[in-house]
């Protein structure tokens, strides 16, 4: 399939193990991609917890390089996984579709802590163009990672129907991230289209941050830099008095001179207020230099299975999470 | 291709690209139809009455001719019948690999089987420390499923779990490779077995396809990991013309010391059944069972010449349904 003949040389997206991949190949691999998640929709959606495990712990060996004990979790990963497997709180469902994460923060913080929204829509035949502003976001409402989300800075520049055909490529039911990784939030989550206000000061390469709550205390602190720069991702742990931890993730480095953000102390209170429900959560944020805005909570970082550059970090992390008791293990 | 005659080596540029060997028979088809195990379980989970024309569809791909299950005939399709038609209890216990253990120690006594280290029901509580050098890991439910370890220092123990918890779910179940009815409402145990070999490094293997209690053929399996390759006999040891699922072993064969006892204890273990294989090992003076089997090939390897398997098949006499 990939040996085909390739006439002008292309520019390489992707080379591996001394072979150059142009964009032609990518398009057969997302494919493969596309229809392997679709697969799963048809088959694996109505697996029990105890079958989703196996297909679990198999995921898990070959992204992180070791078995993962669920029985007697102690790693980072392992109790994410498990509390993904085993720990249910009806709240969470609420949290992670992102039109009713907004009322639910609004509700707890205040309206002033969220950005507003504009417009919602079931079909992408419904989005009415005269409405909105001349800037504006669109957004599907479990899309993950920067994935589903068009940018629109200029209304006038715009391919209205490619803009419609993208949208309607996010609603499909198997596009979810359920399919690829059990997250069981996202199952029977319909998925909608979301319209956004654009604020320019969180516009390009501004620094994320994301706290995580160990039992309702954030403990540890991640910042995330040059997100748009190739090879450049600068990714530093911090514990909660602003010193950089020793901790690093493959393909990335550690800035040991990060910038605190003048907020710093209000993020601190905000992330401790949403944490105490849950045994677990990240907190993301949107930083400017006088306004702070709550960009989403995720329960389960990297699906559980995203691995650290020594096993030693992901057992210390691990340790500071303290499991709640389920009854039905 | 161009690459092939410059005798540039495929695997070192494609590294990642799986090379398909050319497999004797009609494997090739084998592989692909029944490879998907996960798809296998998830039809049986919801359309059990479609199961049938399945099992017909597959048949036709690697036999070449359309089963009759009603009527059977030929060898392979008697062998469809009893997957379908009988289902006696005892078989369950007999076809698992760890449960027959006992079974064997009640029919003929103790010393015939491989002795076992220790079992377990789930793969976190291994506990590697307490095996010996050389041990086999297996699971019970399906064929294949066993690592060799000769020496455990070099061992991977995160790869052994995966792999081992790979075939502890409940797809991995042999009746979703080729709807085996015995292994249906089997429960999956990993055991340790005591590691054995044979003087010369080879491990032959003998196995008696008995029906109505009497042996009636039996086959020699050799060069089991490098190029599978088998010689039927009749109980005269005379050569029958008739290859299955590999070719004839290269090297003459000797006829085993214990080969009476053999044929002695096949008799002992197929009394109760109309069909059954046999297999042994023959290690120093003892014979040792391997395992007893309802359905050899799944059914699903053909005879070449075909003839064979219409005389196979006249051996086997049918029982009365049992469901």
């Amino acid at each position: 399939m990939f040996i085909t003949r390739i006439e002008k040389p292309e520019k390489t997206v992707l080379s591996f193990c001394g072979i150059k991949f142009t964009r032609k190949h990518k398009k057969v691999f997302m494919d493969l991609y596309n229809k392997n998640r679709f697969y799963n929709a048809i088959v694996k959606n109505n697996f029990s917890i105890a079958e989703r495990r196996g297909i679990l712990e198999d995921r898990f060996y070959k992204k992180t390089g070791y078995f993962p004990n669920l029985n007697n979790p102690q790693t980072f990963n392992e109790k994410m996984t498990w509390l993904k497997l085993y720990c249910h709180d009806e709240v969470q469902k609420k949290c992670v579709d992102k039109i009713t994460f907004k009322d639910y923060i609004a509700q707890i913080l205040g309206k002033e802590y969220v950005i507003p929204t504009i417009a919602v829509y079931d079909r992408a035949d419904d989005i009415n163009f005269d409405e909105l502003p001349q800037k504006f976001v669109i957004k599907s409402n479990c899309g993950w990672g920067g994935d589903q989300v068009i940018i629109v800075k200029d209304k006038t520049k715009i391919n209205i129907d490619r803009v419609r055909r993208q949208a309607n490529s996010w609603l499909v039911t198997w596009n979810n991230y359920f399919y690829q990784s059990f997250d069981w939030e996202y199952e029977n989550l319909k998925p909608r289209i979301l319209v956004e206000e654009f604020l320019e000061a969180i516009d390009g390469d501004v620094p994320d941050y994301k706290f995580h709550c160990f039992n309702g205390e954030p403990k540890a602190i991640l910042t995330i830099e040059d997100r748009f720069k190739k090879g450049q991702i600068k990714k530093t742990f911090l514990d909660d008095k602003w010193n950089v931890l020793p901790i690093r993730r493959p393909h990335s480095t550690v800035n040991k001179n990060v910038k605190k953000p003048k907020l710093f102390d209000e993020m601190l209170k905000i992330s401790r207020k949403l944490g105490e429900k849950f045994p677990f959560v990240r907190v993301d944020f949107y930083n400017t230099d006088n306004k702070i805005y709550v960009g989403e909570l995720t329960f389960y970082p990297g699906g559980g299975v995203e691995p650290f550059a020594t096993k030693e970090w992901d057992i210390q992390l691990g340790e500071l999470l303290k499991l709640p008791d389920v009854k039905e293990k | 291709m161009k690459l092939f005659n410059k005798k540039i080596s495929f695997k070192k540029n494609f590294p990642f690209i799986k090379i398909q060997k050319n497999i004797v028979g009609t494997k090739k088809d084998f592989g692909h139809m029944i490879g998907n195990r996960m798809l296998n379980y998830y039809i049986s989970k919801y359309t059990p009455e479609s199961m049938e024309w399945y099992m017909r569809r597959l048949f036709y791909k690697c036999n070449r001719y359309f089963p009759n299950f009603e009527n059977p005939k030929t060898f392979n399709e008697k062998i469809h019948w009893f997957k379908l038609y009988y289902h006696n209890p005892l078989i369950t216990t007999c076809c698992d690999k760890f449960a027959v253990k006992e079974y064997v120690e009640k029919v003929l006594g103790k010393g015939y089987t491989v002795p076992t280290i220790k079992s377990w029901t789930n793969v976190n509580d291994i506990n590697f420390d307490e095996l010996p050098e050389k041990f086999v890991l297996k699971v019970n439910w399906a064929s294949g499923y066993n690592i060799i370890v000769k020496n455990k220092d070099l061992l991977n123990i995160d790869r052994v779990k995966h792999r081992l918890n790979q075939w502890m779910q409940p797809w991995s179940n042999s009746y979703y490779h080729s709807f085996n009815w015995g292994y249906k409402d089997m429960k999956p145990v990993i055991y340790a077995e005591e590691y054995i070999e044979q003087m010369d490094g080879q491990l032959y293997d003998y196995k008696f396809h008995c029906s109505d209690g009497i042996p009636r053929n039996f086959l020699v399996a050799a060069d089991r990991f490098k190029r599978k390759s088998f010689n039927f006999y009749d109980m005269d040891w005379n050569l029958l013309p008739v290859t299955r699922g590999g070719p004839n072993i290269r090297h003459e064969i000797e006829k085993p010391k214990l080969f009476d006892k053999m044929v002695e204890l096949s008799k002992k273990l197929a009394a109760p059944f109309p069909f059954v294989r046999c297999d042994f090992y023959e290690i120093g003076d003892k014979v040792y069972l391997g395992e007893m089997t309802f359905y050899p090939g799944g059914g699903l390897l053909d005879f070449k010449p075909l003839e064979w398997d219409y005389k196979m098949g006249s051996y086997i006499q049918l029982p009365e349904k049992w469901l």
